[in-house]
């Protein structure tokens, strides 16, 4: 009941503490207001640039294996979202790797607050501002109005798949000395694939982009869910989520027992 | 031209030692073949030809505008750091040109990248789709043709690199003229997909004649097409290669380097 009770105050104060610094975050790009306003429109003509290739595409073929092309936008709905949620939350989700293979976690094991989510939340990524921005202008699109609430959640879905699965590439750092390239890698390929229409895959490659690179439970299932909700696949979708976040902090926690110090000496201004 | 060469030949050996990079690079590339023939393949269902192209041409048309239009190294942000910190200062006072320099530098990269992205990727295509009827005949008028595709790449390239004597960040606009390459540029799907009149627009930009004509020429020689893309690649590369020098030419002049 003791430890029920610690746990519960334990994820109250980190909850406390993410918040307060995303404050903070949010704070400083009024200082870097500049590079905020062209990274975040640089990432948004992006995106429009996705759009015009998928419209020159669907209006040549209306439809790939019953994909059409406000399939093809939900998609991009959920992917912008998604990644720009953890973007602007957790900035340096990509940087995970580099930060414990440079030995500057010793920064962060020296404080008194959670390591990983203090990681994960030091920075801000402006461009994932971009992609935000974008993903809601096309939700208010395409995404019929009675939809979004359950878009709201698998998006919310989408993007733990993607912070879990950045956390297990950017930790085998603790197992491999560097993972940097891996977690490159791996970032962008799973951020690539599911920017595709998941109806072209079948059979091995289906299987795979639903276990291993989970592209599929990024966009594909949710876009299916979108088209025609199933309890099935909603539930398979939730407890995958919860699956990845899981291993993540055990390898993760576990990296942690074996880090040794580089004795790195920086200052943070 | 002697020392261009050799800087050329310096920077391709020196290349060899970053072999993990080109490697992962021509591995995303594989991926991006590996997503757009699923796709393809979708699409052809049931379908012999579309717009004239048969789905192993079209599959190795993607190969081949993809590997021209991602072998292009990322010198336009050495070029803006280069700027930004002053360091060009250095460059400006060596017995070189500068622009010269970066072309020799660069086009020695890109010749790695590929030609590493291109026998992956063909090999990784054969197994999946099979070849095509190429014209071995074709294959001196294409290095010509890709050469210059190249050059006026190099050129465009430059000149938004060289924006960084006025723009803070310069490398954001090399990320539109990307996203320029990969749509009108025909690098993700040939022109004939487009709407005529987008086409017809697409069709006459230099975008179009760094990925879509060479690879069109790959799959679909003739020598009418090369007659006609060698005559405006030759023209546009004229064109960006005087823009270069004025851009380059007034930015040094107002190069102000502070303390060394």
């Amino acid at each position: 009941m003791v430890a029920k009770k610690n746990s519960q105050n334990s994820i109250k104060k980190t909850a406390k503490f993410m918040l307060e610094y995303f404050k903070i975050n949010l704070q400083s790009i009024m200082e870097y207001r500049i590079s905020f306003i062209t990274q975040a429109s640089f990432m948004f003509v992006n995106d429009i640039f996705w759009v015009i290739f998928w419209a020159i595409f669907f209006n040549k073929f209306p439809s790939i294996n019953n994909w059409v092309f406000t399939d093809i936008m939900a998609m991009f709905v959920v992917i912008t979202c998604a990644w720009g949620l953890v973007g602007t939350v957790f900035g340096n989700f990509k940087n995970t790797a580099e930060i414990i293979r440079d030995g500057q976690l010793d920064f962060y094991l020296a404080l008194p607050k959670e390591e990983l989510s203090h990681i994960l939340i030091s920075k801000l990524k402006f461009d994932a501002f971009g992609d935000l921005l974008f993903g809601i202008i096309l939700a208010i699109i395409f995404v019929p109005f009675a939809k979004l609430p359950l878009l709201l959640v698998l998006v919310l879905v989408s993007s733990i798949i993607i912070l879990g699965f950045a956390i297990i590439l950017g930790s085998l750092s603790f197992y491999m000395g560097s993972s940097v390239e891996v977690a490159n890698q791996g970032l962008m390929g799973i951020l690539t694939l599911a920017s595709y229409p998941f109806s072209v895959f079948s059979g091995f490659t289906r299987i795979f982009l639903l276990t291993l690179i989970p592209a599929g439970f990024i966009t594909g299932v949710p876009v299916e869910l979108l088209k025609l909700f199933d309890w099935k696949w909603f539930l398979l979708m939730l407890a995958f989520a919860g699956i990845v976040l899981g291993i993540s902090l055990i390898i993760f926690k576990k990296g942690v027992k074996r880090y040794e110090s580089g004795n790195l000496i920086n200052a943070r201004i | 031209m002697k020392k261009y060469f050799e800087i050329a030949k310096i920077n391709f050996l020196n290349s060899f030692a970053y072999f993990g990079e080109f490697f992962f690079h021509a591995i995303f590339i594989l991926l991006i073949l590996f997503i757009f023939t699923n796709m393809w393949k979708a699409v052809y269902s049931g379908k012999e030809l579309i717009e004239g192209f048969t789905l192993s041409m079209m599959i190795w048309y993607l190969l081949m505008a993809e590997s021209i239009v991602t072998s292009s190294p990322g010198f336009v942000k050495e070029v803006n750091t280069e700027v930004q910190n002053g360091e060009i200062a250095y460059k400006l006072n060596k017995p070189y040109n500068y622009i010269l320099y970066h072309f020799a530098k660069s086009f020695s990269r890109r010749i790695i990248n590929f030609t590493l992205t291109f026998i992956l990727g063909a090999v990784l295509i054969y197994f999946l789709i099979g070849g095509f009827d190429f014209k071995i005949y074709s294959l001196f008028f294409l290095v010509l043709i890709l050469f210059l595709a190249m050059t006026l790449d190099f050129f465009i390239s430059m000149s938004i690199a060289l924006l960084s004597f006025w723009l803070e960040d310069s490398n954001s606009l090399r990320w539109i003229y990307d996203k320029l390459l990969f749509t009108i540029g025909g690098m993700l799907v040939p022109l004939e997909i487009f709407p005529t009149w987008l086409a017809k627009i697409a069709g006459v930009l230099p975008f179009s004649f760094i990925a879509y004509s060479p690879a069109k020429l790959f799959v679909r020689f003739s020598f009418v097409d090369f007659f006609n893309v060698f005559a405006i690649q030759i023209s546009y590369i004229i064109i960006f290669g005087c823009i270069t020098w004025i851009i380059y030419k007034r930015g040094v002049r107002r190069l102000n380097v502070n303390g060394g």
